[in-house]
Formats: structure tokens, sequence, C-alpha cells
């Protein structure tokens, strides 16, 4: 079987300037992967050359084996859905009524949701705990709200992609645990290919089956978390020392930071 | 997951329907107002039905003939103009707020409305007498600037094929500005005559237009609108933010060039007709969202019905308000929306507060 993302030798950039170089990378059904890096290292600008926002000016993206350009945008929405960086919405449409238009690539003309469309937007309100919110306008909420509700219309969407930018940004710590383990759960559980770009040390490592370490517009070690997260690996690209330690209960490695004066005092 | 959670939207979609219904009954007790009231008699409505039976021949017994003038003549196409005017304007407000993620945008901001009175001031300048389906040459003229302002505006935000719906604004601001100093400059050259009657149009008048005017403009309010009605579903997607319409399976490029020319469509051919009318497109769409919610499939339909019935009101008060002459019903708009706006901003900044 193919790969549901095949990334092969990326350059992409905005004008004249290049943010990607030479970026490889696959992503398959099953499995959550995470992208992690220091701010400005491309991270987003992937995402956006994976959702054909931004085309690459060099090298192939390829969607379940055929180039991401050979699909309508209808046909790639039912097989790739993306929870983008945090928005603010204007008008006030409702909680379930922003949820439902994740139904929208396999609905057409003057028709109101089925029952298929009401029964899969019913349950990603539940899974994204958003139960109680669903009349509230989306304008009202607050930006973990918002976070949830765009994570809740992309799993309505019922697709076999799954690509989210810093999903848990704005979450408090108990919502943080609740989304990585719905996204481990759909690729785990569902099948899905769930690729999570990330800032979170502590949660990626510890649901992600692989973690892709990118700096400076490149690829620097693909591989499974501990073999990611060295100290070397951080120093080299964040320029801070770190200990890296076990979790107990799970045996997957974590980041503990270490204040600079601290060092200096040992 | 329980049965209330499947069918709770059953509540507003009823909410939403009985917002059209009322709206519609509104429509038909206006229309009824407008053509049986006015300055110069009081018809009761079995005269204004035997005016319209005869005219589409079922009754073959013909009124009397000042009658059939005022009603048939006078009031009945300014009332069908007042109308297709008001939900051309409201449309397209509509859609370029979803367009543009903003709900103060109106047809200002591309530029047609700028455009098109620098047209029509300029067919009145140049003194040209052209006409072409039953529209006079400032009417073409208006309806050419309009598009014309449109497209110059979509070029210029062009950037490697793509449009950045921030450019455009601006754009559609700088190009608006140039248009209307151009119409300043023009305005201040022509003579007393010309200047009084480019000043009636600029500011907005239904007065004066028979029937040939109304047929005229309604092929391109009907198509204008059917095709935004028909775009619903994008609409609501692109009111998420490009980005999320993109990521949803909407073609961005190609769904905002087509709403764009439809906006511009719509507006010119209203501008072409009645001037300048401020603020229809920019309050209407507005109310009805806060009636019947942002879903544009009611937004759409409740913006044709309530454009309508805003101006057909406002064109009743412009006819009654002063007595001696007609005051232009784009300044009883601009007046209502003036005051609508202040009223807006009071409540939202008590809830600053």
């Amino acid at each position: 079987m193919s790969a549901a993302y095949q990334i092969d030798r990326i350059s992409a950039g905005y004008g004249s300037r290049n943010v990607l170089q030479d970026v490889s990378l696959d992503l398959r059904r099953g499995e959550l992967v995470g992208v992690i890096g220091p701010n400005g290292c491309g991270k987003s600008t992937l995402l956006r050359v994976m959702t054909g926002l931004l085309a690459p000016s060099g090298g192939e993206v390829l969607l379940e084996g055929n180039p991401l350009a050979s699909y309508t945008r209808r046909l790639v929405a039912r097989q790739v859905a993306v929870v983008p960086q945090s928005q603010s919405p204007i008008f006030a449409f409702t909680v379930r009524e922003v949820v439902e238009m994740g139904r929208a690539p396999w609905q057409r003309g003057w028709n109101t949701p089925s029952s298929e469309d009401k029964r899969l937007v019913a349950g990603a309100l539940e899974q994204c705990d958003l139960l109680g919110l669903e009349d509230r306008p989306v304008n009202e909420l607050s930006g973990g709200e918002l976070q949830r509700v765009a994570v809740a219309r992309a799993i309505a969407q019922g697709t076999s992609i799954l690509l989210l930018d810093e999903p848990t940004s704005h979450l408090d710590l108990g919502h943080q645990l609740a989304i990585f383990n719905l996204l481990h759960k759909l690729a785990a559980d569902c099948n899905v290919a769930v690729l999570c770009v990330s800032h979170d040390l502590h949660l990626a490592p510890e649901y992600c089956d692989r973690l892709i370490l990118m700096g400076r517009g490149k690829v620097v070690a693909v591989g499974t978390p501990k073999e990611i997260l060295t100290q070397k690996n951080l120093r080299a690209i964040y320029g801070v020392d770190v200990e890296i330690h076990l979790n107990p209960h799970t045996g997957h490695p974590y980041v503990l930071l270490t204040r600079p004066e601290e060092k200096e005092k040992a | 997951m329980n049965d209330a959670l499947l069918n709770s939207p059953v509540v507003s979609v009823r909410r939403a329907g009985l917002v059209l219904l009322g709206l519609l009954v509104a429509v038909f007790i206006s229309i009824w107002v407008a053509t049986c009231f006015g300055a110069a008699e009081t018809y009761s409505v079995t005269e204004v039905a035997h005016v319209i039976a005869f005219k589409l021949g079922l009754s073959h017994e013909a009124p009397a003939a000042n009658t059939m003038v005022i009603i048939w003549e006078l009031r009945l196409p300014r009332v069908a103009l007042a109308l297709l005017v008001g939900a051309a304007l409201a449309v397209a407000g509509a859609l370029l707020q979803a367009l543009f993620e903003n709900p103060m945008a109106d047809s200002f901001v591309v530029g047609v409305s700028p455009g098109a009175a620098l047209g029509g001031v300029i067919a009145a300048s140049l003194g040209f007498q052209a006409s072409f389906g039953g529209l006079n040459s400032v009417t073409l003229l208006a309806f050419v600037g309009a598009l014309g302002t449109t497209a110059l505006v979509y070029q210029l935000a062009k950037r490697g094929g793509k449009v950045s719906v921030s450019l455009l604004l601006l754009t559609g601001l700088a190009v608006g500005g140039l248009a209307t100093a151009f119409t300043t400059m023009l305005l201040m050259r022509l003579d007393a005559f010309s200047l009084r009657s480019s000043m009636n149009w600029l500011f907005g008048s239904l007065a004066n237009h028979g029937w040939n005017y109304v047929l005229a403009l309604a092929p391109y309010t009907a198509v204008g609108i059917a095709v935004s009605i028909a775009f619903w579903r994008e609409l609501n997607l692109l009111s998420l933010g490009e980005e999320t319409a993109h990521h949803l399976g909407v073609p961005l490029e190609r769904t905002k060039l087509i709403l764009l020319v439809t906006a511009a469509l719509l507006a010119a051919a209203s501008v072409a007709a009645s001037g300048i009318i401020g603020f229809v497109g920019l309050i209407v769409p507005h109310i009805v969202r806060k009636l019947a919610g942002p879903n544009h499939r009611l937004v759409l339909t409740g913006s044709v019905l309530a454009g309508g019935l805003l101006l057909l009101w406002a064109d009743l008060f412009s006819r009654q308000i002063v007595m001696s002459e007609e005051m232009p019903i784009g300044v009883i708009t601009s007046i209502l929306g003036g005051l609508f706006f202040l009223g807006l901003l009071a409540r939202t900044k008590s809830r600053l507060a």
C-alpha cells in the first residue's frame, strides 16, 4: 500500500525568500507523526505545501500515490482534513453549524445534513468535549474552545488523513491530554494518518509514533521519540541545554528544562 | 450521543422560516401601501387590481385614464424598481461581506459604486446621447464604469495568479478614492442644469423610470441573485476564512472571481438605475443575520426581501417628507444607515465596558 502522503525533495517559499529546502517525508495510515522544531523553521510552510495552499518551487507532493495538483479541491477535502492555527471568526455561526461545515466536501445543492452527517457531527462534538456548547456562537468562544471546534470540524470531515498545526497551543492541561489521546486513538483504532505540528515536548514524544525534527527549513532527523529527543539534537536545533528523562510509567522520553544560571553555578 | 442532540437544529430552521415568511408578508403589504397611497390620489385595492387585470388582459373593461396612468405608469414601475434595486444592493453587500470576512464591506469597498458614479458623470459632462435596451447614456456609462473599476481593482490586486482579500480591499479603497476625485472634478465643470440633474442621480432616485427601465435591469438582477444563492454553501465556508474554505474543498481563486463579478454586476445594475444609494448593502444583511442567523441560505433569501422592503419604504418617505420637492432616496437611506450604525456602536461600547 502506498503512503498516504509522500513528499519528495520539496522546496518552497514566499517570493524570493526560500523557507523549505529539499524536504522529504512520508506519512502512513495508522501512525501519529509529530513535527517539532523552533519558530520559523518551516513547519507551517510544510503544512501549507501539503494542503495545496502553497505550490512548491521544486519537488513533488504525492497524495495516495498521485500528485496533489491532480485532484480537485473537493476530492482532496474528502481525503485530508486540516486544523489550521488559531482563527478569529467574524460571523456568529453556532458551534454545531461550524462543525457541520466539516461535512461540506460531501454535500451538494440545497440539501440539509443527512443522518450520516448528523451522526458524525454529534460524535465529533462529543469527542472534543463540546457538548453543552453546541448552540453558542463561535465568535464568543475562548481561544481554547475555538481550537476544539476546529478539531471537531476536522474529525467530522471523516477523512483518512488529518493534518494539525499546533492544535493544543491554547488548551488547558486536561484538554491538551484529551486531544493527544484523541489523535492517538484515531491513528491506532481508525487507521487514520495523523501529522501534528507541536511545540509540546512532553505530550508529542509521549503519544507520537515518530517525530520529525526540523531546523532552518530542513528535516534534521526522523525517528522514534527516543531517537529524536537527545541532548545533542536539542542543543543543535533549539540552542538550549536540556535533560532528557523517561516517563517511569510508559518509558517515553520527555524534556526537562534547566535554567542557564543554575548551569553556571554547577 | 442522544436524540435531542441529533434533532435540536430544527428550532432555528423554524425560526428562520418564520422570518422569511414575515418578510414576504411585509413585502406584499408594502406593495399595497406604495401603490394605493401617494401624493396625487388614494386608490382602493380593487382599483389597483382592476388596472393590473386590464393590463394583463384579464379584464376588458378599461379603468379611468388618469387612474391607469398613475397606477400603471408611475407607481407600479417605481415599486418594482425599488424592490429590484434594494434586493440587488443587499445581496451584493452580503456577498462582499462573506468574501472579505468583514461585516462592514459593501459595494463601495471594491470600487463598484464610485466607478459607477464616475461613469454616469462622464456621460453627463460629455453630454452625449445614446440608448441601448431602454437605458440612457448615463445608465450605460455607469454600468461600464462599475464593472470597469472592479476589473481594474481585481487586476491590480493580483499577485502571481492569486488575489489576496486584504490587498483587494485596500486597492478597492484607493481606486474608489481616485474615481471619487475625478467625479468631483467633472461635477465642478458642469453647467447649473447638468449639475443639478447629475446630483439628483448621484444621490439616488427612483423617480421618472418606466417599465422599460425595470425590464432592462431585471435580467441582471435575477441572474446575480440566482448565482449568489447557488453559492450559499461556499459563502458560508468563505466566511470562516479563506484557508478554512480551501481545506473544506472550495476552489478559492475561481470562486472569489465568480462572486466578485456577481457582486459587481448586481451593484452596477442598481447604481446605474438609481444612482448611489448608500448603506442598504451594509445594513440589510446585518439585520437579516441578526434575525435568522449567519447561514447564507437564509441571509441571501432574506436580503432579497428585506432589501426590497427597506428601499420601498425609503422611497415612500422620500416622496412624502418634503412636500415641495422629492428628497433623494440615497439621503434617506444614509440617514437611516448612519443612525442604525450609531445605535449599533453604542450597544457595542456598553458591552465592552
